[in-house]
């Protein structure tokens, strides 16, 4: 393959910008000096330009206005769960806080009904954060309705 | 250091994370003419490039907190937008020639690659019928070539940022992209030739 063969094959890589830079210096050298490929480029490079103005269908602002609505409907769905989300976090941390806080008042109230007056908060801090897990179990059904009724009243909602 | 318009794109990004609707108007206006083009160069059919418009946007909104911030939004949105065109098409089970193979081999006619040695009659084309000529062998094109054609030179995305989008190497977005052009080249003359 001599020189003008050779660069003829890389004209298209060359007019798309996808040679390396001693490639595309090879091909700006022989153009200069070759009208046949500069031709040939010069078509190319019209071919690009025609790719770059072709007339075609584009959404319109209907579509546009319509694919907005849903998007932002469909945006505010994903915050309003994310909240939720936050919120049963956010209960099951108070839920253990209050469980753990809460504890010598069940000790106590235990030994004033003579429940069991045995019962001891465990000494073990991992053993008494395994109770007040426990007992957290009880109190998130409460917390979570309570700050649902929270939620309503104050009218939260996913700003729009 | 940013521009005006990043800077405006991040502020525009931010308040869209926050659900505003004034925001996510502004993102939409500002992508959706160049995401339905390259959509359409995938699907080729208008009323679907429309559907996967909407669903591009749909990701976007579940997917918008994961965006970074240092990358170009517009190359993030053109993978989603890819990512999802995947999804769909493959759902309704269209066939997707040669698509995520490492290069294009194959998706061309060896025989059509021979370069003509006649000059092009594409020179004496007026500039209508060149546009129709063009338009029409676009279409006919293998769609793995249409695609790489589409980001480069329609969007204006360079090799770089293409690569990334269909990940692959950049040297076979280089390998796809001139034979692309040349196939684009082969089959606009003929079309200029036989009508």
């Amino acid at each position: 393959m001599d020189e003008h063969d050779a660069v003829r094959s890389l004209l298209a890589g060359f007019i798309a910008g996808a040679l390396q830079a001693d490639d595309s210096e090879r091909v700006r050298r022989h153009l200069d000096g070759c009208a046949d490929c500069a031709q040939n480029a010069a078509v190319l490079q019209r071919l690009v330009q025609m790719v770059q103005r072709l007339p075609g269908d584009v959404p319109g602002p209907a579509c546009l206005a319509r694919i907005t609505d849903v998007a932002r409907a469909h945006r505010a769905k994903v915050l309003e769960s994310r909240r939720q989300a936050g919120l049963t976090v956010a209960v099951a941390l108070l839920g253990w806080v209050m469980a753990a806080m809460t504890l010598p008042l069940w000790q106590w109230l235990a030994g004033v009904m003579r429940v069991w007056s045995g019962w001891k908060i465990p000494a073990d801090p991992l053993a008494a954060f395994a109770l007040g897990a426990l007992l957290s179990c009880l109190f998130l059904p409460g917390i979570w309705a309570m700050l649902e009724r929270v939620r309503v009243a104050c009218k939260w909602e996913v700003r729009q | 250091m940013a521009t005006d318009t990043e800077a405006d794109e991040r502020i525009l990004i931010l308040q869209a994370r926050r659900g505003s609707r004034d925001a996510i108007a502004a993102l939409v206006a500002r992508y959706s003419h160049g995401l339905f083009r390259y959509l359409l160069s995938l699907s080729g059919d208008p009323a679907l490039a429309e559907d996967l418009l909407q669903d591009t946007w749909l990701r976007v909104m579940e997917r918008l907190d994961s965006y970074r911030p240092g990358y170009p939004f517009r190359n993030w949105l053109f993978t989603v937008a890819r990512n999802r065109a995947f999804d769909v098409l493959r759902q309704r089970s269209r066939r997707l020639p040669h698509w995520g193979a490492d290069t294009a081999e194959g998706l061309a006619n060896p025989a059509e690659e021979v370069p003509d040695p006649n000059p092009s009659v594409l020179e004496k084309l007026a500039e209508a019928d060149l546009a129709q000529f063009v338009m029409k062998a676009m279409k006919s094109l293998p769609a793995a070539f249409r695609e790489v054609l589409t980001l480069r030179f329609e969007q204006e995305l360079d090799i770089g940022a293409i690569a990334r989008i269909l990940r692959l190497p950049a040297s076979a977005v280089k390998d796809r992209l001139y034979r692309g052009l040349d196939q684009l080249r082969l089959r606009t003359e003929r079309l200029a030739k036989h009508g």
